[in-house]
């Protein structure tokens, strides 16, 4: 019925059973190459190995590097690795495929200039357009990444590794936070400006830079520079006047400060609820003391930035514990932990800025010790025959994870690939309108016949169209929302045909017992921009003749009282050249472009079929 | 040529303080993103209005969920004339959450159904027994959003007032089913009256009763009204109508004909952005024009509702400045009259056409006729009915 459409839910069984079905299918290709990185590991192993038993030599061993990898670089690779198979592993939660665009993409951008909502909504697009090959790759993308960085050797590997992280953290960070807000109004540290991915994005940087760098204490002084400077211009933010956060809901406003509702909207989303009972402690807390609270607050950041900034190691060190502590206590009384309720993508921002903080510190107090014993690479000798190989010179450990490095692209790729297809594609994915509406009742029963008058006033027969393939709906000349977007679905799916139109006759019937004339056809017709399309027909007729053809179709139609539209079904039917009906697919809409999107590529592949059996 | 490289410890100085700098300037750039506040674009005239003719009221008002456009649902009411009885007569057949049209210069009814979602036209509905019936019609564009882009008469086809090219006036078969363009606000604005006026665009259609088709415009010349006619059939003049100098720019929100002859109300503001409401009268005869003083609106769009009374007066319905509704009328010729504020949920002021009042109160579905007898200092309710909305089925 018009007036009925409804938004696909974000647990729709249909959808949910594709999504699933997908990552399992991808799952057993990153299996596939889990094993291969096995046994290509133990089959290297096990030719060293006899190699060096037949020669009486030993297996290689060595390493290159002159140091152990610096503490603060291995803090970063390791942790953003982990967070990173985190982030892939909350991609594969059962609402991500319906749910992304509405529960965490458009939000994002919502307070964000209308450029940025623009170049945000590309990528919802694209993600509302292809649900599953988008949220299955995001799931992939971010484990195969997290894996290379875990896992991938250090030098350039490790850097490979390091700057997909920060290809991947750019495209996250523009499409799925917006910017992190930062063109936005109500920015703030406490809810995690400028966005948790950038702070990967930062990882990635510090992680692919050469090794040398992290020799001397210059590259630490620099992390804890431009964090103490983010410290201090967030306070300066913080305390900005007329932003509303000194405000909390003191002396009955009706409103609440800006903090307040920030916290009180967090309280509202699902989640378990003791975490909820904080959030709304917190929440009473600061709207009774909110100039109190963000004094504090003010206070807390600019001392963490001026310590960071003071460049004495003894002083930064309990800057540096006070920022882990503040971000701590931020993370669970004000993000709420960020990944809980469904659509969390990731621990949001706090966790990430800690161990950035913690990173520059180690960076600073932890330099690499330079190891006087290290053995180079082991030379090749006529005795050891392994080592005259290229191969036999590699180090297990490295080739290992040389090996499990490739995997892990390779796993990067069975996501990427597929949905760098899709995004190619403008037109939605079909499998959006079987969710909404079913699948297509394939029949084969002669269609009942009818004559009607179409908008020119010309008597039309379904007889005079033998020979020709008919789609065949019901629409209300003057109804608000359905039926003109069924018109521009129809005319899609023509334009979609292309050649194998000509052969096609898209037809509506009026299915409005008040509006009846030809004008109001021909009007629709006209401002629906079809006028110009010759095989578009809309017929109309006395009420009897109508009733009829309604019946004979299974198209209820009645007339609702106190302003509302005729409620009436919306049905298309297939009809083939021997007028015999083969499919009808039902044509509730959903809420959204990719719906109609989708509704059309549905509609022109069982016509297809229907012309090309 | 070679540039001089800085010293070591100053270029790496420098770095620091550049990548210190960011952030810094991520604050900036944060400041400067805040919302500015940015003037409001001038309201649409409101569309709930009322109107008393020699045969009975009509009145139209929003209901339902107010909050909610797809919720809201117009709905049209009728009572005849010597009746204490209003009857739910709402045209079916369309979904009207985009507000009704209403006119009834004709002698008979013409409801205009304003666009809404996706609907490109605008739906008609005219009725000759107090709505008991309705044949149907169209206006193959988008209505203009004005509660007089509709106008009649007995003597010339129906005119209709639309959206584009701001603002085509189009002149209906009598069987409402076809069309043709007369003029549009493009056209008018390049003529010598448009300039004079500094029109903007067309925001109202009526017809005199001897025929003569009038627009109004918005002005934004200084003491300029914008009400048009075409007596020599070819080219468009002032109608003659002025606001006081006081009042910088002005827009015609009702056109309207009687037996005695034109009226127009109209919402004026001066430089500093005060507006006021202003009536004005053409006299059948002189083709003079009678302004009333200045009633002050406590903002621009305050205005909530209006009324015709059949004789060229107005009654409004206003927002006042701190919240509450205000009832003024004023009669053809005379002065604005304050009257008691009407009752909670008033969205609509009917003239009864003996020197009462009506306020029509809505609450979700329940319309409720609010009485202010002749002289009286208080409302007295009514009667009330029960709409059955569906609620839902214009999502």
């Amino acid at each position: 019925m018009p007036g009925m459409g409804h938004p696909l839910q974000t647990n729709n069984a249909f959808i949910l059973s594709a999504f699933h079905r997908s990552l399992f299918h991808q799952l057993l290709f990153v299996l596939l190459i889990a094993l291969v990185v096995l046994v290509a590991w133990n089959t290297l192993r096990t030719v060293q190995y006899r190699r060096a038993v037949a020669a009486g030599g030993s297996m290689p061993s060595s390493t290159a590097y002159p140091y152990p990898e610096p503490a603060a670089r291995r803090l970063l690779r390791i942790s953003f690795g982990l967070i990173w198979l985190f982030d892939g592993l909350l991609q594969a939660q059962a609402s991500m495929p319906l749910g992304l665009p509405q529960g965490v993409l458009n939000p994002s951008a919502s307070s964000s200039p209308g450029w940025v909502q623009h170049i945000v909504n590309v990528g919802t697009t694209i993600w509302e357009n292809h649900p599953i090959p988008a949220a299955t790759s995001a799931v992939w993308i971010q484990v195969g990444i997290g894996a290379a960085l875990l896992l991938a050797p250090r030098g350039r590997w490790s850097q490979a590794a390091a700057i997909l992280s920060v290809g991947w953290g750019m495209v996250v960070w523009v499409f799925g936070e917006a910017f992190g807000g930062i063109f936005g109004h109500g920015l703030t540290w406490a809810f995690g400006a400028p966005g948790a991915v950038l702070f990967y994005v930062l990882a990635g940087i510090l992680v692919a830079l050469p090794e040398r760098m992290w020799e001397t204490p210059r590259l630490g002084r620099i992390v804890t520079s431009v964090m103490g400077a983010f410290f201090v211009g967030m306070a300066v933010l913080q305390a900005w006047p007329g932003r509303g956060f000194w405000q909390g809901q003191a002396h009955g406003a009706t409103h609440p400060g800006t903090l307040t509702g920030m916290i009180q909207s967090m309280a509202g989303t699902p989640q378990p609820g003791i975490i909820s009972s904080w959030e709304r402690s917190f929440a009473s807390f600061d709207a009774s003391h909110g100039w109190a609270v963000n004094l504090f607050l003010v206070i807390v950041l600019a001392a963490i930035g001026l310590t960071l900034l003071s460049g004495r190691k003894r002083i930064m060190r309990g800057g540096v514990i006070a920022a882990v502590v503040a971000c701590l206590a931020d993370w669970v009384l004000i993000e709420d932990f960020g990944f809980l309720g469904g659509v969390g993508t990731d621990p949001n921002s706090m966790i990430p800025m800690a161990l950035v903080i913690v990173s520059g510190y180690l960076a600073i107090a932890y330099l690499p010790v330079r190891m006087e014993a290290v053995e180079p690479v082991q030379p090749a000798t006529v005795e050891n025959p392994v080592a005259t190989t290229w191969w036999g010179r590699l180090d297990p450990s490295y080739a290992f994870r040389a090996i499990a490095a490739i995997g892990a692209v390779a796993v990067v790729l069975i996501g990427a690939a597929p949905m760098a297809a899709a995004s190619t594609n403008p037109n939605a994915d079909p499998i959006l309108a079987e969710a909404l509406d079913g699948t297509p009742n394939l029949l084969n029963s002669p269609a009942p016949p009818f004559t009607l008058t179409d908008q020119q006033g010309r008597a039309v027969s379904l007889a005079s169209l033998r020979g020709q393939t008919v789609v065949l709906t019901f629409l209300d000349p003057v109804c608000t929302n359905d039926c003109p977007i069924i018109a521009q679905e129809f005319h899609q799916a023509d334009e979609q045909l292309g050649s194998q139109a000509h052969n096609v006759k898209f037809i509506a019937v009026d299915a409005n017992p008040i509006y009846l004339a030809t004008a109001y056809t021909q009007a629709f017709t006209e401002r629906e921009g079809l006028a110009g399309v010759s095989n578009w027909l809309y017929l109309t007729g006395s009420l009897p003749t109508l009733t009829q053809v309604w019946n004979s179709y299974g198209i209820e139609v009645g007339v609702s009282s106190a302003g509302a539209m005729v409620a009436h079904s919306e049905l298309a039917y297939i009809i083939d050249a021997n007028g015999h009906t083969r499919a009808v697919l039902d044509e509730e809409q959903g809420s959204g472009g990719s719906d109609q999107s989708s509704f059309t590529q549905l509609l022109t592949s069982q016509v297809e079929q229907v012309l090309h059996p | 040529m070679r540039r001089h490289s800085p010293a070591p410890g100053i270029r790496r100085r420098w770095r620091r303080s550049a990548a210190a700098l960011a952030p810094i300037a991520l604050v900036g750039a944060s400041v400067v993103a805040a919302p500015a506040g940015a003037s409001p674009p001038a309201p649409a005239a409101p569309l709930a209005v009322s109107a008393t003719t020699t045969a009975g009221s009509w009145v139209s008002v929003p209901m339902g969920h107010l909050n909610d456009p797809l919720n809201t649902f117009w709905e049209l009411f009728y009572r005849p004339l010597g009746s204490s009885s209003w009857t739910l007569v709402t045209p079916q057949g369309v979904a009207d959450n985009g507000g009704l049209v209403l006119d009834t210069t004709s002698g008979s009814a013409i409801v205009g159904f304003e666009p809404s979602q996706d609907l490109k036209l605008s739906p008609l509905a005219a009725s000759s027994n107090g709505g008991a019936a309705w044949n149907p019609g169209l206006v193959p564009q988008e209505l203009a959003a004005a509660p007089d882009a509709l106008a009649g008469s007995p003597s010339i086809d129906p005119v209709a007032l639309v959206r584009s090219d701001g603002g085509q006036v189009l002149s209906l078969s009598p069987s409402l089913t076809s069309s043709h363009p007369l003029t549009s606000g493009t056209d008018l604005a390049a003529t010598a009256a448009g300039r004079a006026c500094g029109m903007a665009r067309l925001t109202a259609v009526g017809v005199d009763s001897l025929g003569h088709l009038l627009l109004g415009s918005s002005c934004t010349h200084k003491g300029q009204a914008g009400v048009f006619e075409n007596l020599s059939g070819t080219t468009w003049s002032s109608a003659g109508a002025s606001v006081p100098t006081q009042f910088s720019s002005s827009r015609v929100v009702r056109l309207t004909a009687s037996t005695s002859g034109t009226s127009a109300l109209l919402e004026a503001a001066t430089a500093a952005g005060h507006s006021a409401l202003l009536a004005s009268w053409r006299e059948q005869e002189s083709l003079t024009w009678l302004e009333s003083t200045p009633l002050a609106l406590a903002s621009p769009g305050a205005l909530v509702a209006s009324g015709t009374d059949g004789s060229g007066g107005y009654v409004v319905l206003t927002q006042k400045k701190g919240g509450g509704l205000a009832v003024e009328r004023i009669e053809r010729g005379g002065a604005w009259e304050t009257f008691a504020a009407p009752p909670a949920g008033t969205e609509a002021i009917v003239a009864d056409g003996s020197g009462g009042l009506d306020a029509i109160a809505v609450s979700g579905a329940r319309f409720t006729d609010w009485a202010l007898a002749q002289g009286a200092t208080s409302w007295v309710k009514g009667q009330s009915i029960e709409v059955p909305i569906e609620y839902g089925s214009s999502n």
